[in-house]
């Protein structure tokens, strides 16, 4: 079984590649973040600050960006083409089609993300807080300057950890596409994707809503039960946030491994109902 | 025939003369508008959402949305400085705290907006009372940043605020201990600074070596406080080094606003001082500040010739601010820092005309700002300072005095000290309209754009130096 979903998983990263709004994706993303540079450098002394949240900033939308325009019409490409049939007429479940889609395409996601991870912390490492060469007698020689270049921001475990964060979100959000891809159409799945992903990113405030409504004395049982359940389908993606720690050192929260737990845990309750729907599919 | 050609000719032309109209009135309405634009421009913060809403908008990316709302702020307070249409001090700037509100909102572990939103708050509008309340909150979200009390320390230094200083210095050492503190200073995330500011190396590595040497520096201040009082002459030395790395504009105005007022500060406690030595060797005091400014003094142990307190002050200001800064400080004796002058108080002690309308001007903002408060919850304006400070007790009494007018009224509220030092001051100011009027005489900008020499910064040239003002 998990030769075959292997096999699944790098025949979609193959065909995903080829995409070339991944390379337009990327190009934005790291334009992004060589911008910051000129954005840090209004800001009056905090440069560092502003090129670590725009690079933060560009990963994160350009894993949801892919989860969002590829994602979404994985499943209904396959059907479109009438690919499926070839795949499916081979000793291959469709909960095996599934979850090699899915690896497939968290693979395409986690290389892009990494690529422009890499392009930006060598950028805050090298470039970012560039400091002038200290005065010496003699010119100092090509390998001193290119030393003293790496006098930028410091990467922490912090800030590896907030890019990691973005990786198990966007990782996330694919499951939530892949979903609504194998049951309606690429334009439906992309607005239903941005939904959930708008929603995950906003779940966190559902109990200050209702704790406002309970003190306020409005909105009943139904509307309680009713942000209570949207509270429990939509993902906590705040939870995958840290930028703060990363940002403002407060210090890593201690549950991550817990957090890994529930994104590991959504993304099999999203895949298994994409299971169920697809399994259920005619065509 | 004819008559077709002639209604197709006709009706060419009037579509030709509804064009001409039509492009007529679409130009003089654009001018219409360029001209209203160029009068008042769109103010675009007024459109600025409040930060939580703002949180919301932006799908948890607080930090880039903070950093942008940050960066907006920066350009607001330089445009602000250098517009020239003479605009009241606080509609000036009367988005400038809104922008910081937002920012910190956003991103309310980060600390510069804090730290920096209140220097510019003191330096530009010259509103103490909103500067203090944004260090409050930004102490309330991050009680282990010991840079936020000592900003608000720093800022009551140099007010003169020595009681309120020691607070937040005491709530430093406090911050320090905290493990977040440790934390914060181990991680280095926001320590490259020097770096990245462009310090030269050495120089970085000094600040570092500063910053960790700050719990011990704290704990001097804290002792020196107590036991003497002020300390302005580091503040003038601070305000001097920070001028002399920078040329940007809007921190040159801010550092050589609070060099201006270290300075004339500095030289009260000098002139004060002479005060003092000259009613105690001619038991009596000084007829004027002119008098004292010719009295000429010597210390018995030195073999050095009586010299005259100008010259005195030369001398002591020298190390600190170099020869010809010290200079021309002492030459421009009486006039003060401010564009106004030092004079002799009927007590016998020395003060400046310029700090104390510079002071009256910060406490009429914080009066106006109760006064409005007033007017709000009473429907109606108040009709002297009596009846606001009656208010106050009620609000006291029944436990609703926020914080902020706690600090500044006391317990029971009562009103500061008139800068003038006279107890008839308050009572020779009116309330008209709800609000009380500023004497007349020059605003703080004005006083600000005196000519004074400041420290150049490193891209100017050295014969700039002595060049006045701004």
């Amino acid at each position: 079984m998990i030769a075959r979903v292997w096999a699944l998983a790098l025949n979609t990263f193959r065909e995903a590649v080829r995409d070339r709004v991944l390379y337009l994706l990327l190009v934005v993303g790291l334009a992004a973040v060589g911008f910051s540079r000129f954005l840090g450098e209004i800001s009056v002394g905090d440069e560092l600050h502003v090129i670590v949240n725009t690079g933060l900033t560009a990963v994160s939308l350009l894993g949801v960006m892919i989860s969002v325009f590829v994602g979404t019409g994985l499943i209904y490409k396959e059907l479109d083409k009438r690919t499926v049939y070839t795949i499916l007429s081979k000793p291959v479940r469709r909960g095996e089609f599934i979850l090699g889609k899915y690896l497939g395409l968290v693979l395409t996601a986690l290389v892009c993300m990494a690529l422009l991870s890499a392009g930006f912390l060598v950028y805050y490492r090298v470039l970012a807080g560039e400091a002038p060469m200290p005065r010496t007698a003699t010119p100092p020689s090509g390998g001193a300057v290119f030393w003293h270049q790496l006098h930028g921001g410091r990467i922490t475990g912090a800030l590896l950890a907030a890019l990691c964060f973005s990786m198990v979100e966007v990782a996330v959000i694919i499951a939530v596409a892949v979903m609504f891809s194998s049951a309606s159409t690429p334009i439906l799945s992309a607005v239903l994707t941005s939904v959930v992903f708008a929603a995950g990113r906003l779940s966190h405030w559902i109990p200050d809503f209702m704790d406002y409504l309970g003190r306020i004395r409005t909105g009943g049982l139904a509307s309680q039960f009713f942000l209570q359940v949207l509270y429990y389908l939509t993902p906590n993606l705040s939870m995958f946030d840290l930028r703060d720690p990363a940002v403002n050192a407060v210090g890593l929260p201690p549950d991550l491994s817990l957090r890994i737990l529930y994104a590991a845990g959504y993304a099999a309750v999203m895949l298994l109902a994409a299971t169920l729907i697809f399994r259920r599919r005619r065509f | 025939m004819a008559d077709w050609r002639t209604r197709q000719r006709l009706s060419t032309l009037g579509l030709l003369a509804a064009l001409a109209a039509a492009v007529y009135s679409v130009t003089a309405l654009n001018e219409r508008f360029d001209a209203r634009r160029q009068k008042a421009p769109p103010e675009t913060v007024l459109y600025l959402p409040k930060g939580r809403s703002f949180q919301f908008m932006c799908l948890g990316y607080n930090g880039i949305a903070a950093d942008l709302v940050w960066i907006r702020s920066v350009m607001y307070a330089g445009r602000q400085l250098r517009s020239p249409e003479p605009q009241s001090r606080e509609r000036k700037y009367q988005w400038l705290e809104k922008l910081y509100q937002v920012t910190t909102d956003l991103d309310p572990h980060w600390s510069r907006p804090y730290r920096a939103g209140a220097i510019l708050l003191a330096a530009l509008p010259q509103d103490d009372l909103r500067a203090v309340n944004l260090l409050r909150r930004g102490m309330g979200r991050n009680p282990w940043d010991w840079e936020i009390p000592f900003q608000a320390a720093q800022l009551d230094l140099l007010r003169g605020r020595n009681r309120e200083a020691l607070g937040y210095l005491k709530l430093m050492s406090a911050a320090w201990e905290r493990p977040c503190a440790r934390l914060a200073a181990a991680s280095a995330q926001p320590r490259p600074a020097p770096a990245a500011s462009g310090l030269a190396d050495a120089e970085a590595r000094h600040w570092l070596e500063l910053m960790q040497a700050y719990p011990k520096i704290v704990t001097s201040t804290i002792s020196r406080l107590e036991q003497e009082g002020q300390d302005y002459a580091s503040a003038v030395a601070d305000a001097a080094a920070g001028l002399s790395r920078t040329d940007d504009q809007v921190i040159r105005e801010v550092l050589g606003r609070t060099y201006r007022e270290a300075l004339a500060r500095l030289v009260v406690e000098d002139l004060s001082r002479w005060a003092g030595l000259f009613r105690a060797s001619k038991r009596r005091a000084p007829a004027d500040l002119r008098e004292l400014l010719a009295t000429k003094f010597a210390k018995r142990d030195e073999g050095r010739p009586a010299t005259a307190v100008p010259e005195l002050l030369r001398l002591e200001l020298a190390p600190r601010l170099g020869p010809e800064l010290a200079a021309s400080t002492a030459a421009h004796l009486p006039a003060d820092p401010l564009g106004m002058e030092f004079y002799l108080r009927p007590d016998g002690t020395v003060s400046s005309r310029g700090l104390e309308r510079l002071e009256l001007i910060r406490l009429l903002a914080t009066l106006n700002h109760y006064l409005g408060t007033y007017q709000q919850a009473r429907g109606g304006p108040a009709r002297s300072l009596d009846d606001l400070l009656g208010y106050l007790r009620w609000l006291a009494d029944n436990n609703q005095l926020g914080a902020g007018a706690r600090a500044f009224f006391k317990y029971p509220p009562r009103l500061p000290p008139h800068p003038s030092g006279s107890p008839e001051g308050w009572k020779a100011m009116p309330i008209k309209n709800g609000r009380l009027e500023l004497p007349p005489g020059p605003s703080a900008e004005q006083m600000f754009a005196a000519p004074l020499k400041l420290p150049p910064g490193p891209g100017e040239p050295a014969q700039k130096k002595a060049g006045g003002g701004r």
